[in-house]
């Protein structure tokens, strides 16, 4: 794995606090594919697929050289069938002209806390739990050949955790990490994204980041602040701020960062400006999910005034359809908006299929989620390089 | 008997024989309509009783008509509602004048009326759109009840026709009635082509009656429609009825068969036995595609180990298997139909239907109705 630092927002400051900065940068992963300009979201996969999306709509949106995320959680019963397989779990998915990255658990959907054990880790697919541990995982990886693999971690740390769980978690991690990298002796081209755990424990977070740095690893996962799923979409900033700080402030600054989780507009531009560079679409998914879509400023005006800015801070970054007016209402949903749904399809036309029920809401609604997403990721890069993020936070509480 | 023919409509030109999958409420499951284009094809059916409840004939009128609404732009078919009322209605009481029936939203009184199914029908703006018959279910017992409807369809047909005002835009098909009796059905037929119309549909089929019976009245049927003109028949179907009623004389099918089947997980195909349960253990570790002839998106990209993970349990699972179901059927309609161009079809059919059973146990409907035109199935 290359990563390439393009930019660096803000003053640098010789300390510590250098590293919590917003990066812009380029990741080579695949030297036969194109880059990956940062901060980026990976495509994240649910069941074996993209929500709502199959390869051919997924060519509606533009995710040229972007990555999928796929949760292992939902494979873990089919190490037999990729090993018959040899092509790969990218390739198994239908998308073997894309880079795959694998996760234990799924960002989009909550995980059930208590259920890890000493030497193993629980996943669930569905209502069925398997257990697995080191070896089973990289059983699992040496047959998926993800190009990007997060190695067996115990991120189950609520906030309401024991000092004994998170201690665990973090010394748990540290030892399957271990076990693990003796995959990437056998495979140097391996890239792996290790995990720091600690929960909210600032010095249990430090610890983790200084002896996970000692190891021969690609880039770091920060994990363990929320257990995934809708309840983590209401995760505060100012509630993570000093952890996350503190495991930042203790990770090499030319590794890449990455966050998995719902992140909403507000936290995504808190972590990104910590310096995280990599994220995933669980967030657009979960909006789909409740037949909403997103509706907040997500362009970067170059040398916007803040003084001529109209904050609003109750502002819903996104609408749904309990809006009986919008039943003849014959626009696109965002004016402006080039995303494939907005170009052909009416804000009536989804509140029809919204309320009777159709499969074919969610995939329009899909298509125009990440597209907004994507874009705000756009932006955020351009605010970046012109060393402007700081407006960006309250652009996005801009009225469209 | 088979015939191959080019229609044109006000959005496209269909090639027949036609399969015209079913979008009940403006959408095909999960499809967005430039897939559909993408597989070429040319028409697909709405209901009109849906989605003249759901959205509307208001919101339709304002969105520019139903093909502006689900940015399809090539020909949609409508039914009456009709059928759907009887069918999906708790009380219906049919009159001179309409259908009386109770609205399973709410259930409130409406009257659906020829002048008012047209009204709606309009407001959509389909290619073509069938007139509102009195359709008799056809294990009904009460003869006479066959009577009154195969003339009561005829004079709504003229109150359709006088209602009608965009012939030029939009096409109005007489439905052919007549219950299982041969004679009523050849009656009803002659009373319907003295009518200045663009085609033909038969209907009241596809119900209950076996499927002897079934073939003996779209061949009647057929027999007695115009030879220049399309012939319809409603609701088929499953592949060897397809291609059965084809030998027949037809030109025309729909069915939400293929992609109703799609949402759990079966997919269409050439070989015995016809559809595969990809939830079926078996499919496991089988690493081909649904077809390996098939160009359709999902049998390019996916294997049915891969959909036997995933049927039932993603939405996208559905999709995929939609889109081949579909792919699968307008591919046997047009080899069908090159067969008939290349003076084939008699060929074609042994074929088909030896891939389907490799046995040779055909069933003796569709051997005595492919016999009855003159095509022998292989010993």
């Amino acid at each position: 794995m290359k990563f390439i630092i393009d930019g660096v927002a803000g003053k640098t400051v010789a300390t510590g606090c250098a590293t919590a900065a917003a990066r812009a940068g380029q990741l080579e992963v695949r030297s036969s594919l194109p880059v990956l300009d940062t901060p980026a979201p990976l495509i994240r996969c649910r069941g074996g697929a993209i929500p709502h999306l199959t390869h051919e709509t997924l060519q509606y949106l533009d995710t040229a050289n972007r990555t999928l995320l796929i949760p292992y959680q939902y494979h873990s019963t089919q190490t037999d069938v990729l090993k018959a397989y040899q092509k790969g779990l990218g390739s198994f998915l239908g998308e073997k002209d894309r880079m795959s990255m694998l996760t234990v658990q799924d960002p989009g959907e909550e995980t059930k806390s208590g259920y890890n054990q000493n030497k193993a880790i629980s996943v669930w697919s569905g209502c069925n739990r398997n257990i697995v541990d080191v070896d089973g995982y990289k059983q699992f990886v040496k047959v998926a050949q993800p190009d990007i693999v997060v190695p067996l971690c115990d991120g189950d740390t609520p906030p309401d955790s024991t000092s004994k769980r998170i201690n665990k978690a973090a010394k748990r991690t540290i030892d399957f990490l271990d076990s693990f990298l003796e995959l990437k002796d056998e495979n140097p081209k391996m890239n792996v994204v290790a995990a720091v755990e600690g929960g909210l424990d600032p010095v249990v977070r430090k610890l983790s980041a200084i002896e996970t740095s000692k190891r021969n690893v690609d880039a770091f996962l920060l994990d363990g602040f929320h257990s995934n799923g809708t309840a983590a979409e209401s995760l505060r900033w100012e509630a993570i701020k000093e952890p996350f700080l503190e495991t930042i402030f203790h990770l090499p600054a030319e590794k890449p960062r990455f966050f998995l989780g719902p992140a909403g507009p507000r936290l995504l531009l808190e972590l990104v400006s910590a310096g995280v560079d990599v994220f995933d679409t669980s967030y657009p998914n979960l909006v789909t999910e409740r037949n909403a879509f997103l509706v907040f400023n997500n362009k970067f005006t170059k040398d916007w005034d803040p003084l001529e800015g109209a904050d609003n801070h109750d502002l819903m970054f996104e609408k749904n359809f309990e809006n009986d007016e919008m039943k003849m209402e014959m626009r696109s949903l965002v004016e402006g908006c080039s995303c494939y749904t907005c170009r052909n399809f009416t804000v009536a036309y989804l509140y029809h299929l919204v309320h009777v029920k159709e499969m074919l809401a969610k995939v329009l609604l899909s298509l125009h989620n990440l597209h907004h997403y994507l874009t705000f990721f756009k932006s955020i890069r351009e605010a970046i390089l012109a060393d402007q993020i700081h407006l960006l936070h309250r652009q996005i509480l801009q009225p469209l | 008997r088979a015939r191959a023919a080019d229609m044109t409509l006000p959005h496209s030109v269909v090639q027949t024989p036609i399969f015209m999958p079913v979008g009940t409420q403006g959408t095909l499951k999960g499809i967005i309509p430039e897939q559909l284009e993408a597989l070429d094809c040319r028409i697909m059916l709405a209901n009109t009783y849906h989605l003249g409840n759901r959205p509307g004939e208001q919101v339709l009128k304002a969105g520019g008509g139903l093909h502006k609404f689900m940015n399809w732009p090539r020909s949609l078919l409508t039914d009456s509602g009709g059928f759907q009322m009887v069918s999906l209605s708790k009380l219906t009481e049919i009159t001179e004048e309409g259908v009386n029936f109770e609205s399973p939203y709410d259930g409130s009184k409406c009257m659906l009326t020829p002048e008012r199914s047209i009204e709606i029908q309009q407001a959509i703006g389909a290619d073509i759109m069938m007139q509102l018959d009195d359709v008799v279910d056809s294990t009904c017992k009460d003869e006479d009840r066959f009577e009154e409807a195969r003339h009561r369809t005829v004079r709504w047909l003229d109150r359709c026709i006088e209602a009608h005002t965009r012939p030029d835009k939009q096409n109005l098909f007489p439905i052919v009635q007549g219950g299982l009796d041969e004679g009523k059905r050849k009656d009803c037929a002659d009373q319907l082509t003295k009518r200045n119309v663009p085609g033909f549909a038969i209907g009241g089929l596809s119900g209950g009656e076996d499927k002897s019976t079934f073939c003996r009245i779209v061949k009647v049927s057929a027999e007695n429609l115009p030879d220049d003109k399309p012939r319809y028949v409603m609701g088929v179907g499953h592949q060897v009825d397809i291609i059965a009623c084809v030998a027949l004389g037809s030109d025309m099918f729909d069915c939400v068969f293929p992609t109703r089947t799609a949402r759990f997980g079966s997919a269409l195909v050439f070989e015995y036995p016809g559809e595969l349960q990809l939830k079926k253990s078996k499919f496991k570790m089988d690493f081909r595609p649904i077809d390996e002839n098939c160009d359709c998106s999902t049998c390019q990209n996916y294997t049915r180990a891969y959909l036997h993970t995933v049927v039932t349990k993603e939405p996208s699972a559905c999709h995929l298997v939609s889109i081949h179901n579909v792919a699968h059927q307008l591919r046997l309609m047009k080899r069908a139909r090159d067969a008939i161009i290349e003076d084939k079809f008699p060929q074609f059919v042994a074929k088909f239907m030896l891939d389907l059973y490799p046995d040779k146990k055909y069933p003796d409907w569709a051997q005595q109705a492919f016999q009855g035109v003159g095509i022998s199935l292989e010993e």
